[in-house]
């Protein structure tokens, strides 16, 4: 089913649920890096941030997975662990 | 017009009333950085203030989805264009020419604002040239309080279907970008827009709290409030032909609530937020617009030391109460414009937080009373690392939390464990 129309000028709605042009990608990983570093904070272990990522019922987490990559978001979840995750935390 | 002190603008500010300070402010700050787009704490002020005939359109606390969601539409974007078109190109700031003095901080931290107010800009006659405005500002269409984050974050209908949900189970459209979701209700201003324009006096700024409140035995519904408030938190009711507004659940803050026993408590809204995004409390006031120092309560640290939870569209002028830590991700233009000058310096404490800060983060939704001071007891160095650059120290310290009175409300760690309730008892509160 086609999703696009054009927009009209009574249509106060005609604005939402549009992307916004991110070309690098930047804003994405930054979002990526937020939602693992604020779940790890509140005290979810790794797994089951990665779990977030992955699952299609977190549309925007699983987005950026899609996105960036299995391996980026795997990074990103890791180097937020390592700081605050206490099993993962790399001493000195 | 009379001038007043606007800290947020960093300058004295027109304003149609004599500059009159309550002693303590209602104020919150809320994480962006957190929030789930849950709506949880939507409906919780929903069920318990707006269900009655003629509110189903009000929404005094409310979620949208940034950059294109808002409640009423657009509201935001309506009013910068106003405000730009009485001033062009004038929502500028200028670093602050005052000193490193702990006051002058609190009188101008994020510098001045070179532009005009909806005060200042009110007689431009910018949204009716045959009408003069006390305050710039716009009444939005009965369609435009029609849709609270409807479609914010679902597919719009097919084409030609107009009104329609799609049905047939289709896949929703997935975001290839930012977005954020803004909390909002009232922020009970200091300078209140929406008491600046009511031609009745029927609106009032409570002495003991700062609440902002619409008197409804004085109230005739001309609406001027909803017309001037910028961030369109007063709303009209068709049925009683007056205008309502968040009365900042005013009975809580009172402590008239059974459940603390006299204790002052956090609004319903805050207290049901599941993402653990916000605190709300009571900030002592100068008779100058200031706020007092009061190193150790909490929002007094987020706004004024840490710096990192700033105002709502400081350029309005009606300096809003509402402070929001910035969500570090979203494009810093955009970010500056909505939460002006303090953004980076807000987003750098953030993603690398001192030891204090980290210490306060935890204090968000441990309780429903209002927390009035907290202390804190150093614990144990846990390690050492570098965060995005920079070098950065855990400690297991533990924060204390107070009540009005003194009383220990609870303690709490920055190592916090994590308990999980057992299945059996997963939904039970
Ligand atoms: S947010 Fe609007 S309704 Fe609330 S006090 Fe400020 S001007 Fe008035
Ligand atoms: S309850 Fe909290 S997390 Fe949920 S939408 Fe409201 S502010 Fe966001």
């Amino acid at each position: 089913m086609d999703l696009t129309k054009e927009p009209e000028q009574d249509d106060p709605l005609t604005l939402n649920a549009v992307g916004v042009f991110d070309p690098s990608g930047e804003s994405l990983r930054m979002m990526a890096a937020c939602f693992a570093e604020e779940y790890l904070r509140l005290g979810f272990p790794p797994g089951r941030v990665l779990a977030l990522f992955e699952s299609p019922r977190y549309p925007l987490a699983n987005g950026a997975l899609k996105t960036l990559g299995y391996p980026t978001i795997l990074s990103i979840v890791a180097n937020a662990a390592r700081v605050w995750s206490p099993a993962h935390r790399s001493h000195g | 017009m009379p001038d007043v002190y606007n800290w947020q603008l960093g300058r004295p500010m027109a304003y149609p009333y004599e500059q009159a300070m309550p002693k303590r402010q209602w104020a919150f700050v809320m994480n962006i950085n957190r929030c789930l787009g849950c709506q949880t704490c939507t409906m919780a002020c929903k069920s318990t203030w707006t269900f009655e005939r003629g509110q189903e359109h009000m929404w005094w606390a409310n979620v949208e989805t940034k950059p294109y969601g808002g409640y009423p539409y657009a509201w935001d974007v309506k009013l910068l264009e106003l405000l730009d078109k009485a001033n062009p190109g004038g929502m500028t700031w200028s670093e602050s020419d005052s000193d490193e003095r702990d006051s002058a901080l609190r009188a101008a931290p994020y510098g001045t604002y070179d532009g005009k107010t909806i005060f200042e800009a009110a007689d431009s006659r910018v949204t009716r040239p045959e009408h003069s405005q006390r305050v710039l500002g716009y009444l939005p269409a009965d369609a435009e309080w029609a849709t609270p984050n409807l479609h914010e974050d679902v597919p719009p209908a097919p084409a030609g279907e107009k009104g329609q949900w799609v049905r047939g189970g289709l896949s929703l459209p997935e975001h290839k970008a930012w977005f954020f979701y803004l909390a909002r209700v009232c922020n009970h201003c200091s300078y209140p827009a929406c008491l600046a324009a009511c031609p009745r006096q029927a609106i009032y700024k409570r002495p003991e709290d700062g609440i902002v409140l619409i008197d409804q035995e004085r109230c005739r519904g001309y609406r001027k409030c909803v017309e001037a408030c910028p961030y369109k938190k007063a709303m009209y009711r068709p049925t009683t032909r007056t205008s309502e507004k968040c009365i900042a659940c005013y009975p809580r803050v009172e402590g008239s609530d059974p459940e603390t026993g006299g204790c002052p408590m956090e609004t319903r809204c805050m207290a049901a937020c599941i993402g653990q995004i916000r605190m709300q409390g009571l900030v002592q006031m100068e008779q100058d617009g200031t706020w007092t120092k009061d190193r150790q309560n909490p929002l007094y640290y987020l706004v004024h030391e840490a710096k990192v939870a700033l105002p709502l569209y400081p350029q309005f002028g009606t300096e809003p109460n509402g402070f929001y830590i910035p969500p570090r991700w979203v494009p810093r233009g955009y970010l500056r414009q909505m939460f002006g000058p303090g953004v980076d310096h807000a987003i750098e404490r953030y993603m690398v937080p001192e030891r204090e800060l980290l210490a306060v983060l935890q204090l968000f939704r441990k309780d429903n009373r209002i927390i009035f001071r907290y202390e804190i007891e150093e614990g144990p160095k846990v390690f050492e690392t570098e965060i995005h650059g920079k070098p950065f120290t855990l400690y297991d310290d533990t924060v204390i939390a107070f009540d009005e009175h003194g009383s220990e409300l609870f303690r709490t760690k920055v190592e916090e464990p994590l308990y999980e309730r057992p299945p059996e008892r997963l939904n039970s509160i």
